[in-house]
């Protein structure tokens, strides 16, 4: 069986897992914006030390986030290296043949790694914590203003819904038509890269039909279940915020203010 | 006598499929269903026989307002499907069932699937929750409340379908060919719970089946054959009729289909078995005597 880790969730009754959505999904936002904006080494410390507090209390196992990072790993050593060799600098620490290491370019590269690093550990949370449904109710709240210019904010939402719903149901459909070729024959693991994904193409087809069925079925499922788009709908879980919510509203201002003094500070005394 | 569906020469015709090396106008369009008269009478429990391409689906979605007839007319609580006006008071009293159960389940985790018809009728937060709680406990599912559903076996995603359409209060329930992808404890399970809804909670059932065991436990049977009514009466009386249900390509229930040769053999058996239980009891009469 194939496994998603897209939009994974973590069970677990933790004070981030209470959380209202909206907010988590606020936070997250802002906490991804800031983490830009700082350009010094306190920074950079504060800002570690904020994420690994918000790791220890919600619960979620180191294991869990490291597994998430590896995927991007590559993308984190590729942007570094990147950094080390193209950025003009005075202090130069190593100058061989067309290499050229420079102390900026070395800093540069921490930077930006870190900044990858704790970006994804920002965002990880916020889905290991948030069931799918949570996540796409404070997507249509945020999506609702829109609403006005034309935007779709209810049939968005349940797009995500059903996405999120059918992922397992068609990779549970791909294992059974793949295991179905291989039975008569069909060979996904030699090759390079391009026969490989030549071997794909028998695959994909047998499942969008499949999953073009299931749509039509599922339509007239919902369609005899009263769906009519967001007209007179309500909900059963109403979200409410909660002084909580307020709490950590203002932990991420201050946060956000922080950066700022201490960008201010690190420019005052010269900190890297 | 008070019926609560009322079907009147109803009539759904269709233009095949074309494929490109045939003319569309050389084809002429398909009656699904021809003419067809029906009375459901409340609290029923009625299953609906016919095999595939019988027309009993295209029956059943019709019951739903999701076909409109050709021609005839079909009322459901005395309003007819082909008011416009009324199409949502009719879909919330009329809860359907679909054969595949993955392909009618659109929430994540289990309660929310059930909330969804109830959400849409625009019912008070306060009493979905209460209207869910009490569906997965009619289906025997609330442990599974907090569950994704594609952790469910194929006989508790139909059960989770039911309790969807339970939270909106129907009057009636059709089961669409529910049973047909199920192994047979989920079968079990299913005409489990239509049976219980209909003695518990009066709710009219009308069950589309091709498995005749199943429309064996029906108050009434209704037997379709190219978008006509071929037979109607008690699971008995229909499957006494062997000869008529063999011709249009339907078998009977095992325990019927003995009963009938045996009496052939000069066997004195009722003409009523339908059931093994049943058999099996005369049988040990014949014994004794």
């Amino acid at each position: 069986m194939l496994k998603v880790t897209i939009g994974q969730y973590y069970p677990a009754d933790s004070f981030i897992h209470r959380l209202d959505p909206r907010m988590k999904l606020f936070c997250t936002m802002a906490f991804i914006v800031f983490i830009f904006f700082v350009n010094n080494f306190l920074g950079y410390a504060m800002a570690f030390v904020f994420i690994v507090t918000v790791i220890a209390v919600s619960k979620v196992p180191i294991k869990f986030l490291l597994r998430g990072l590896r995927a991007i790993f590559f993308i984190v050593i590729f942007t570094a290296v990147l950094n080390i060799f193209f950025t003009a600098g005075e202090t130069v620490v190593l100058d061989w043949w067309i290499f050229r290491i420079t102390l900026e370019g070395l800093l540069n590269a921490g930077r930006m790694a870190l900044r990858l690093v704790m970006l994804i550990i920002g965002s990880s949370i916020l889905t290991l914590t948030t069931t799918p449904i949570q996540l796409t109710d404070a997507i249509e709240f945020y999506l609702k203003p829109l609403k006005k210019i034309g935007v779709p904010a209810h049939e968005i939402a349940m797009m995500m819904t059903i996405a999120l719903r059918f992922i397992p149901t068609l990779i549970e459909e791909m294992d059974k038509i793949m295991k179905a070729q291989m039975a008569r024959g069909a060979d996904f693991d030699t090759g390079g890269i391009v026969k490989k994904a030549r071997s794909l193409v028998p695959l994909l087809v047998p499942l969008f039909i499949s999953a073009f069925r299931r749509a039509e079925d599922l339509a007239l499922a919902m369609e005899s279940r009263c769906y009519r788009g967001d007209v007179g709908r309500t909900r059963m879980k109403q979200m409410r915020f909660a002084s909580r919510d307020f709490a950590v509203f203002c932990v991420i201002l201050v946060f956000v203010a922080m950066v700022f003094v201490l960008n201010y500070i690190a420019a005052l005394y010269g900190i890297w | 006598m008070e019926y609560i569906v009322k079907a009147e020469q109803l009539v759904y015709e269709y233009s095949p499929p074309t494929s490109d090396d045939e003319k569309a106008e050389s084809q002429a369009p398909i009656l699904a269903l021809n003419g067809i008269d029906i009375n459901i009478k409340k609290g029923e429990f009625l299953a609906i026989l016919g095999h595939n391409g019988s027309g009993k689906s295209t029956f059943a979605k019709h019951i739903n307002c999701l076909l409109q007839p050709t021609s005839g007319t079909m009322w459901v609580n005395g309003i007819s499907t082909a008011n416009e006006d009324m199409v949502w008071e009719i879909r919330q009293s009329v809860g359907m069932v679909f054969q595949n159960p993955d392909n009618q389940i659109i929430a994540t985790i289990v309660e929310e699937d059930v909330a969804f018809g109830p959400e849409n009728l625009g019912v008070p937060p306060a009493e979905i929750r209460k209207r869910v709680d009490e569906a997965l406990a009619t289906v025997g599912m609330t442990e599974f409340a907090g569950n994704p559903p594609h952790h469910l076996s194929g006989g508790q995603k139909q059960r989770v379908a039911i309790a969807g359409i339970l939270a909106m209060r129907p009057d009636i329930i059709v089961l669409d060919e529910a049973t047909a992808m199920l192994d047979p404890n989920g079968r079990k399970e299913v005409m489990k719970v239509a049976k219980q809804l209909n003695t518990d909670e009066g709710i009219t059932i009308v069950f589309i089946t091709h498995y005749m065991d199943e429309a064996a436990q029906a108050d009434r049977i209704i037997v379709v054959s190219d978008g006509k009514i071929a037979m109607e009466g008690l699971p008995s009386e229909v499957f006494s009729r062997i000869t008529e249900l063999k011709k249009i390509g339907l078998d009977v229930p095992q325990a019927a289909e003995i009963a009938y040769k045996l009496r052939a053999k000069g066997v004195n058996l009722p003409k009523s078995i339908v059931t093994g239980e049943h058999l099996v009891e005369e049988l040990v009469k014949c014994r004794l005597s």
